[in-house]
């Protein structure tokens, strides 16, 4: 580490500019086109799509080891959320756009350079910029795949210039986990589980000679104390990220290249107890990426993309799962790291000692292998008709993994202390075994895609026309049974100019999915986008009026992401049973699944009405309302026919969701002498509603899920805390959900039928799955090459059940007891406490949906602080290779507000934590 | 460059066929490929099988007799206690099988429908084809057999219930009618009849030598058991003699046939091992697999791996008489004394008492004792459940024997010589009545029962009251097949509930010269005549208007 820090240092001394200044592109961006994708884009003062458009600079705030976490409040309507994931690599956000559309949070389409590909395997620096598609005129285009909106990423080409630009960056993460849990001491614990026990009623676990063991570490090995979060996580993990790229092009290529490594050396503590191997989660990814733009001739043009992708995983061969649980799970009274004969510690109740879990089970490497290579050739046609062109995109991507493990299993054993005889009773309860080995391939995808199009291009007078004809087709198939699917598309598309102000986009798109009946695969999607330009309009045009123009669109988007083969009658596994007079099992078969008849896709009908605003040259508006009907949403259809048919009814097309909202964003960029500054602010909205879903019969008004929010929580409604018997007897409302015991949560009897049971849950809160509310705001200055860049980013109207093993429910299940939870349980002598009494056995009656747990998740984190040095041109003007230098220095993640407190909201459960990241780099230009 | 668009065209269309769109890999059978194969189709029976019933603790582990007043289940959270404490209702259902039992009748529908036109004749030249045929042309019996026991559990619980005997379309599921009690029982009979004329005694003339199948006698034991339900007070209300005829009929031509059937009595506690599937009175039994759950549960509080669960009432420890014949009298100082002893001998293998061994060490379930209270969850009745335990099964640290076999009696004789006994007595008012068609007695029935080696009761004696004689035949019912899942139903169909309202309990104390005994009245239920049958839920009526709900619901 001291050797980078050096580098750092070295290297800054030398630096100098990079990119130009952030400060006036935002509003640049809004001319640059739009993309569509398909091969079609546009201006996007023509545009009557609703979209939001980041540029690179936008993203250069921040590298991520998976690009998903640099969107984070930066396009309005893409809802994009944290997650902890197992591990460093594997903490891809979660992206909806315009929130809940259907039954449940359904992923975007997210396509790079127009086919759909996975974002995690791109590096930031590659991409050029990330457009969010969000109704129907730009989603029509996507077949049975566009109604829950689309992520367009585009990577970086190359572009005429008389010399290569080569860029160079190094930057250098340490990360430090956020709000780890705090677990309570050995002896704390063993006072916990015996108040536990007392209060279901059971004897003792511990006597008061071990409590004092457990206080004196007299007898370690039996009554220990152990820090597992301590032993196993340290401080921080360290990552480093190298690019190299060079781009530019000749009047025949155009190349752009580039190189990226990154690697990432996790949070593990106790990793270098082996000799030969590391058991620590370490990453590292080569990244190789070559677009080439050839002419050839004067009608002819060639595009090869290619990304090669080949990352390496380590990490301890039992799952990351695992030892999280561990860490979650095991108390610090349960058994040492190691007894005295130096075996790890054990019981027949823990067999997964945290430590050991990391350092002694072996490692598993794990490498994937990623190709992303596609082709397009477009050939003028102009020979047949003046406007005439058509082109052919092939893609083909290959994605592979294979693993090595080394695995072995640790001995362990526990330890108890034998007061009679004082002296220590050891049992060995597992040997340790060789490392065995093993290898084979984790997963495979393959992905083919075939584009042909003919496009026409024509204007006269103030006409202006661009038709489009596209036919796709698309086949994806991953490792495993049931696992490829295939999609074709034929769409006409035209979009139409009159004298620059009246703007008309119309397509009609005929799409079909593998995952339909063979006999009724086909739907039809239509989309017409309206707009007006009115700032060309004479009565409007004023010199401060850069732009204002209405837009509208109205579309009817497709969607199928159903299982296979829910258009067959289908038999599997049965009961089995026993015959013979030495009994013998036989299994079973039966009618599994029936077919769904008339099997449909889903239908999305999309309204938008916006409007765009640039003024001054300083300021831009933009804000969007939409609604969405999207009907024929594949639904359990159980709950309106009668179990006498004897089976699973098949699932309908029956589910209609309304989804409404609006989106807002503003950014303002001014200049006074030296100081720039930027301002920018966006806010969406968007609810849900249940139209249709063939609900069950519910004795309660209040318990109808049609009519309330997709994922609206339901639980109980806490009014206290029982304090004693005589309470509890007392109270002609009787709880039926466990055994009821002072300390124990009361319940609000909703109907008033004197008890308390599954009727008496009642709507709490908002959803799990999508906040209602997301916004951002940013502001950069920056005066004679210092900068300054912080973005803040926030959601409201968003619920997290609090249930996080130990932390939220300690004890049971042989859990520990958070710190969190010991300050703040039930007894007698703290009778104003949040939460219940402690339980052993655990509590139907207070672990379960209710509003004590359901925790309101709003937050605001501040996402990116950056503090900047971009080296003026004079001081480098003799450094005749250097063209431009800078340094910089940035936080992410550096505190949330909220009131959670000890989580985060966005992550709980047990995972890896989410983390805040320090980076320190530098970029050079050549 | 000019051909492009004929390429891209000719290209795409060479592509668009179907082989493109064609993803299919299942993984899961046709049905084709179910009905092709001997060997699935006899899978589709299994899973028939497995759709048979137990009551090892079948409401969240606990016993539908612990809502009799035979047991109470120790956990009040459990949902059984819902029966007891008023808050049962149609939409708070309790042991509601009405959508696995019709999952099971349309199997069995489904499995009449396709394979009526089977003969497997492509295998015809097979060295197996004779035996396989045997026993796959047999298997329509045994469906058919299944099908009818299912339809008993079902109008047992709901009464009035859709006859459903066609594999039904979804459109139709939510406009079936109901049929009454008795045309469903008067089905299940005529089915049961002509099943038995078809079926095997037993199974070792087939191939498969798979006995626990269907035979012949379990065919005959439910008709007789459907045809005494049916003449009882609670469906036969005008008290029709000629329907305890047809019950007393229908048990004799299983009794009367005893000799080729070969059903015959063994050792009381032998019916309730491990290996009880080939015990010779068995006629049918539900095994579920080698298990130790049951044990789990209802061991004592205080045996380690133990929870209590069931306890047997005081009121069950009465209904056993002196080894005498007397019936026992708490009031009685005489018998309070010592109540364990000098009892019929089937008590002590059904139910745990005070200071006997259990499952390998003494019960202690006096107060302060190591399976008494206070200790949380012992036994709130002073008694632990015996009856299907097995002793060998051992939860301490080490243990090897930690599950058994376990096999749930759903026909053996002494039912149907119960019920036998039954029929005749209400058919003929008389206890001692037989004819020719009819040559055994309700009197000689019961005492068959009673005699059995072991247990050895003194019989009935001649000559009783036909009212006096009945209510020590539901006394002697009561405790021959306490625990196996009679009670609950007998209690109904006599139109009995009320008579379990009250439920005692024994208190034990340890004294220096003894334990001191206090009967308790543990708890008072309410049960009312609407629970003679079961609500049917309230999401069902909401689908499909034809039905009805039952009166008091």
């Amino acid at each position: 580490m001291k050797k980078k820090i050096k580098l750092i240092i070295a290297c800054s001394l030398l630096s100098s500019t990079v990119f130009s200044q952030t400060v006036e592109y935002q509003i640049e961006a809004k001319k640059n086109k739009i993309q569509y994708g398909r091969g079609i884009s546009l201006p996007s003062k023509e545009a009557t799509a609703s979209a939001a458009t980041v540029s690179a600079e936008d993203l250069s705030h921040k590298t991520s080891i998976d690009p998903s976490n640099n969107l984070f409040g930066l396009l309005n309507g893409l809802q994009v959320l944290q997650n902890g994931g197992t591990a460093a690599w594997d903490d891809g956000a979660t992206l909806m756009i315009r929130g809940i559309g259907s039954f449940g949070a359904k992923s975007p389409l997210i396509l790079v350079d127009g086919f759909e590909r996975s974002i995690n395997n791109l590096t930031v620096q590659e991409i050029e910029s990330v457009t969010v598609l969000k109704d129907a005129p730009a989603l029509a285009l996507y077949g049975m795949k566009g109604s829950n909106g689309v992520v367009y990423i585009k990577t970086k080409r190359g572009s005429l210039s008389e010399s290569p630009q080569i860029d160079f960056s190094y930057q250098f993460n340490v990360a430090s986990p956020n709000r780890l849990p705090k677990f309570v001491d050995g002896y704390t614990y063993a006072k916990a589980l015996n108040e536990g026990l007392f209060n279901d009623g059971l004897a003792a676990r511990y006597s008061q000679q071990e409590l004092d063991a457990f206080r004196n570490q007299s007898h370690p090995d039996a009554y220990p104390n152990v820090d597992w979060v301590d032993e196993t996580l340290r401080n921080n993990s360290f990552g480093d990220n190298v690019n190299f790229s060079i781009r530019g092009g000749g009047k025949i290529v155009k190349y752009f290249s580039q190189v990226n490594y990154l690697d990432n050396r996790g949070l593990f503590k106790p990793t270098s107890q082996n000799d030969g191997y590391s058991t620590q989660m370490k990453y590292s990814k080569l990244n190789v990426r070559t677009n080439l733009d050839i002419d050839m001739g004067k009608h002819t043009k060639v595009q090869l993309n290619m990304l090669g992708n080949f990352s390496e995983k380590n990490a301890p061969a039992t799952s990351l799962n695992n030892i999280f649980n561990a860490i979650y799970q095991v108390p610090s009274g349960a058994f040492p790291l190691r007894t005295q004969h130096n075996i790890w510690g054990g019981t027949s109740v823990y067999d997964n000692n945290p430590v050991a879990l990391i350092s002694g089970t072996g490692t598993e490497r794990t490498q994937t292998r990623t190709l992303y290579a596609d082709m397009s050739l477009t050939q003028g046609l102009d020979f047949l008709t003046q406007g005439l062109s058509g082109t052919l995109r092939i893609a083909f991507d290959d994605c592979a993994a294979y693993r090595d493990l080394n695995s072995r299993d640790f001995a362990y054993e526990s330890a108890l202390w034998n007061w009679d005889a004082n002296e220590g009773v050891y049992k060995k309860l597992r040997n340790e075994t060789e490392l065995q080995f093993a290898s084979g391939t984790k997963a495979f995808a393959r992905h083919f895609n075939l584009h042909a199009q003919l496009n026409y291009d024509h204007q006269w007078g103030k006409h202006k026309l661009n038709a489009t004809t596209l036919y796709t087709m698309d086949k994806v198939t991953y490792a495993g049974r049931n696992q490829t699917f295939a999609n074709l598309d034929i769409t006409g598309y035209a979009h139409y100019a009159y004298n620059n102000r009246y703007l008309v986009d119309v397509s009609l798109a005929g799409a079909a999915s593998s995952i339909l009946d063979p006999d009724n695969r086909w739907g039809f999607v239509p989309s017409v986008g309206l707009g007006w330009v009115l700032s060309e309009e004479n009565f409007a045009k004023a010199t401060w009026l850069n732009l204002l123009k209405l837009r509208a669109s109205w579309g009817i988007t497709a969607e199928a992401d159903y299982q296979p083969n829910l258009f067959k009658d289908l038999y599997g596994s049965g009961n089995g049973f026993f015959f013979k007079d030495a009994l013998t099992s036989s299994s079973g078969l039966k009618e599994k699944q029936l077919r769904i008849d008339g099997l449909t896709y889903e239908k999305s009908n999309k309204i938008n009405v916006g409007i765009d605003f640039m003024g001054w040259n300083k300021l831009s508006v933009t804000t969007d309302i939409f609604y969405e009907h999207r009907k024929d949403i594949l639904i359990d259809g159980g709950g309106r026919i009668s179990s006498v048919l004897g089976i699973n009814a098949p699932k309908v097309n029956k589910g209609i969701v309304d989804n409404k909202g609006f989106e807002i964003a503003a950014n303002f960029a001014d200049k006074v002498n030296n100081f720039s500054y930027e301002l920018g602010a966006q806010f969406s909205f968007t609810r849900s509603q249940i139209k249709n879903m063939e609900e069950v019969y519910r004795p309660e008004k209040y318990q109808e899920r049609t009519g309330r929010r997709v994922g609206q929580v339901y639980g109980y409604q806490v009014e206290g805390i029982y304090q004693n018997q005589a309470e509890i007897d007392n109270r002609d409302v009787k709880q039926k959900l466990s055994e009821v015991r002072p300390g124990d949560l009361m319940f609000k009897d909703q109907n008033g039928d004197k008890m308390i049971d599954q009727y008496d849950m009642v709507a709490i809160g908002y959803n799990q799955l999508c906040p209602e509310i997301y916004f951002a705001f940013n502001l950069g200055a920056e005066y004679k090459g210092v900068g300054l860049f912080a973005q803040f980013q926030g959601v409201g109207n968003y619920s997290r059940m609090l249930d996080t093993r130990s932390l939220y429910r300690p004890l049971i299940n042989n859990n520990t007891i958070s710190e969190h939870y010991y300050n703040n349980r039930w007894t007698p002598e703290n009778p104003t406490a949040k939460y219940p009494r402690l339980t052993a056995e655990g509590s139907a009656n207070n672990y379960n949906s209710n509003s004590l747990w359901l925790a309101d998740a709003s937050f605001l984190k501040l996402r990116t602080l950056e503090l900047y040095y971009q080296f003026p041109t004079r001081l480098i003007e003799n450094l005749k290779v250097v063209k431009g230098a800078r340094l910089f220095a940035r936080a992410h993640d550096l505190f949330s507000i909220d009131k959670i407190d000890v989580a985060d909201p966005e992550s709980i459960g047990v995972s890896h934590p989410t983390m805040t990241q320090y980076t320190f780099g530098f970029n050079l230009r050549f | 460059m000019k051909y492009l668009k004929y390429i891209v065209l000719s290209l795409s269309l060479s592509l668009t066929g179907c082989d493109f769109m064609d993803c299919d890999e299942s993984s899961d059978y046709t049905k084709e490929d179910i009905w092709s194969s001997y060997n699935r189709t006899k899978q589709m029976v299994t899973n028939l099988y497995g759709c048979l019933p137990s009551d090892f603790g079948r409401v969240n582990g606990a016993m539908l007799d612990a809502a009799t007043d035979d047991a109470v289940h120790v956990y009040e959270s459990n949902n059984i206690q819902r029966i007891l404490d008023g808050t049962w209702s149609a939409n708070n259902l309790v042991d509601d099988v009405w959508g696995e039992l019709y999952d099971a009748i349309r199997s069995a529908n489904l499995y009449l429908a396709d394979t009526k036109d089977i003969d497997f004749k492509e295998w015809e030249n097979s060295d197996e084809y004779e035996a396989v045929m045997q026993e796959f042309n047999n298997s329509s019996y045994e469906v058919r057999f299944l099908r009818a026991f299912f339809y008993f559990e079902l109008i047992k619980r709901y009464q009035n219930v859709p006859l459903i005997e066609k594999v039904l379309t979804v459109k139709e599921a939510n406009n079936v009618k109901p049929s009454s009690y008795l045309e469903v029982a008067t089905f299940i009979m005529n089915e049961c009849t002509e099943v038995a004329e078809q079926l095997p005694v037993n199974y070792s003339g087939f191939v498969s030598k798979e006995t626990g199948r269907i035979t012949k006698g379990a065919a005959l034991a439910l008709k007789a058991r459907v045809a005494l339900y049916a003449a009882s007070p609670l469906i036969n209300t005008s008290n029709d003699k000629e329907a305890w005829k047809i019950a007393a009929k229908a048990a004799y031509e299983l009794i009367g046939n005893v000799g080729t059937l070969g059903y015959k009595f063994n050792k009381y506690e032998s019916l309730f091992t491990a290996d009880n599937n080939k015990n010779s009175e068995v006629i049918l039994c539900c095994p579920v697999g080698e298990t130790g759950e049951f044990e789990k549960a209802n061991f004592p509080m205080g045996v380690e791996g133990g929870k209590t669960s069931t306890c047997p009432t005081q009121n069950l420890m009465e209904a056993y008489e002196t080894n005498k014949g007397e019936v026992f009298d708490w009031e009685n100082p005489e018998m309070r004394k010592d109540p364990y002893s000098n009892r019929d001998p089937r008590m002590k293998k059904t139910i745990v008492v005070n200071n006997s061994v259990w499952p390998n060490s003494t019960v202690e379930i006096w107060e302060g004792g190591k399976n008494g209270l206070p200790l949380r969850n012992a036994t709130v009745t002073g008694y632990y459940l015996k009856k299907y335990l097995n002793p060998e099964i051992n939860f301490a640290a080490g243990s090897t024997v930690t599950k058994k076999h376990h096999n749930y009696i759903l026909f053996r004789y002494a039912e149907v010589l119960l019920n036998y006994a039954e029929a005749m007595v209400n058919a003929f008012g008389n206890p001692d009545y037989k004819d020719s068609d009819l040559p055994l007695s309700a009197c000689e029935a019961v005492n068959m029962v009673r005699a059995r080696t072991g247990v050895q009761m003194p019989g009935f004696p001649t000559g009783m009251d036909a009212k006096a004689f009945e209510t020590r035949l539901r006394n002697e019912r009561r405790v021959e097949l306490a625990f196996e899942g009679h009670r609950f139903w007998d209690m109904r169909r006599w139109k009995a509930l009320e008579q379990m309202n009250k439920v005692y309990s024994l208190k034990i104390e340890k004294s220096d010269d003894g334990f001191v005994y206090t009967k308790e009245l543990y708890a008072t239920r309410n049960f009312q005549e609407k629970m003679n049958f079961y609500p049917i839920s309230k999401t069902e009526l909401f689908i499909n208007d034809n039905l009805k709900q039952n009166a008091g619901w």
